[in-house]
């Protein structure tokens, strides 16, 4: 979050990603693992940085050839360091033969939307909260954080929400994998016993009217119906621990989900270990969600074909089994 | 007495945790409002820049282009997770 909103939103470093690089954002999570072309060619690059040593994160900023050749590897933060980095790439490079790399995608780690699945744009911000007094600029920006995440609804859950009904593993999903303090860092998910209540109801909007012929200004089988819920969770020993309501509009143009609105807010406490420093106490943590916004051509921007972090553990994070391995 | 009684009733119902009687429920303009508040008003300056999420299909676009790459590599994917 802190590069999206500093180094990245520089606009001399946008001009020079958008016209001299070819710019890719990756997980290393995947990256690290997968035994294929796209993995071997990733390892190879980073390989190369300076100081890395075995078993280190491969998280950093890496300027290369299309033959994996590094211009330049780092891991600090800072736009004058990458504007730095950017051009000293460039001094450095010179166009080299590469072939094309192909063969078998590593199945295990393909994260290829389902088909029919609607995607939804997730931001989550602590609004109210006792935060000690920010002592310098890094500490200003992540306590005024918001964060973005993807939530996937399969083809089968859309299809039920039209119907009225709003799916029960859908809400879990959500409690789980999407009711979390992601503002400060990746943090821990909720466990399924750690889920104390999830209820989540549609029922239809008394205020929306419905219009066989579309001529009152609602388009033809259109349905809006009014989300209500209560999520409870907590760890067993309770040091982190997140109640709330959830609240939203849900809109059908025909079987199309048109509109997803949904907002949670409630009483989050604890952290993580790569969330840590927590406001004191309790805080308020609110999440909205709504879809993911397609170009014409029906093709979603590149944030939103990033899978949710949650889908890590896919077979879990859709339902399919209980708990990660 | 009845002065003391109220006196320690105000003291609880001041010491009570936000949210002790459980989170209110989200209407429609709630809804609305928090979504105001969370969503950007723009498109972010960092999603102009065009980023591929294809190692591979940026490899072979970077050949066509004779353009070097840049990668951002994030542990929690840099356009998305947090």
């Amino acid at each position: 979050m802190l590069d999206r909103e500093s180094s990245f939103a520089d606009q001399d470093v946008i001009e020079l990603l958008q016209r001299r690089f070819v710019p890719v954002a990756l997980d290393v999570w995947y990256e690290e693992r997968r035994q294929d072309a796209a993995g071997e060619f990733f390892r190879k690059v980073v390989a190369q940085r300076a100081g890395l040593q075995p078993g280190q994160t491969t998280q950093g900023f890496y300027a290369f050839g299309p033959d994996g050749t590094l211009l330049e590897g780092w891991n600090h933060r800072g736009v004058d360091r990458l504007k730095e980095r950017l051009k000293a790439a460039l001094e450095e490079w010179k166009p080299s033969v590469a072939a094309a790399l192909t063969g078998a995608v590593d199945g295990r780690f393909d994260r290829t939307l389902p088909a029919g699945a609607a995607v939804v744009d997730v931001r989550a911000r602590i609004t109210e909260a006792k935060w000690p007094k920010a002592e310098d600029d890094f500490q200003r920006t992540l306590q005024q954080a918001t964060s973005l995440d993807h939530l996937w609804i399969v083809r089968e859950e859309v299809a039920a929400l039209a119907s009225g009904t709003f799916p029960p593993a859908l809400a879990r999903r959500i409690a789980r994998f999407h009711c979390i303090d992601n503002t400060r860092g990746e943090p821990p998910l909720w466990e399924p016993t750690e889920v104390q209540c999830c209820d989540v109801v549609l029922t239809p909007d008394p205020q929306f009217r419905r219009s066989s012929a579309g001529a009152s200004g609602t388009a033809a089988g259109a349905t809006r119906q009014l989300v209500d819920g209560t999520v409870t969770l907590a760890t067993a020993d309770g040091k982190r621990r997140y109640s709330a309501r959830i609240g939203g509009i849900i809109e059908f143009a025909g079987a199309e989900l048109a509109r997803f609105d949904l907002a949670v807010r409630g009483t989050f406490e604890g952290g993580g270990d790569y969330t840590r420093d927590p406001p004191a106490g309790e805080f308020t943590l609110a999440i909205v969600f709504r879809l993911a916004q397609r170009a014409k051509d029906g093709t979603l921007p590149p944030a939103a074909q990033v899978p949710p972090q949650g889908a890590r553990w896919l077979d879990d994070y859709l339902g399919r089994v209980s708990g990660r391995e | 007495m009845t002065s003391i009684a109220l006196l320690a009733l105000s003291a609880v119902a001041v010491l009570q945790p936000v949210g002790h009687e459980g989170p209110r429920p989200l209407a429609p303009a709630d809804v609305a409002a928090l979504h105001r508040e969370l969503l950007p008003a723009r498109d972010e300056p960092w999603q102009t820049i065009g980023w591929r999420v294809d190692l591979l299909a940026a490899r072979d676009e970077a050949i066509r282009a004779k353009r070097p790459l840049f990668l951002w590599a994030m542990n929690g994917h840099p356009l998305g997770c947090v």
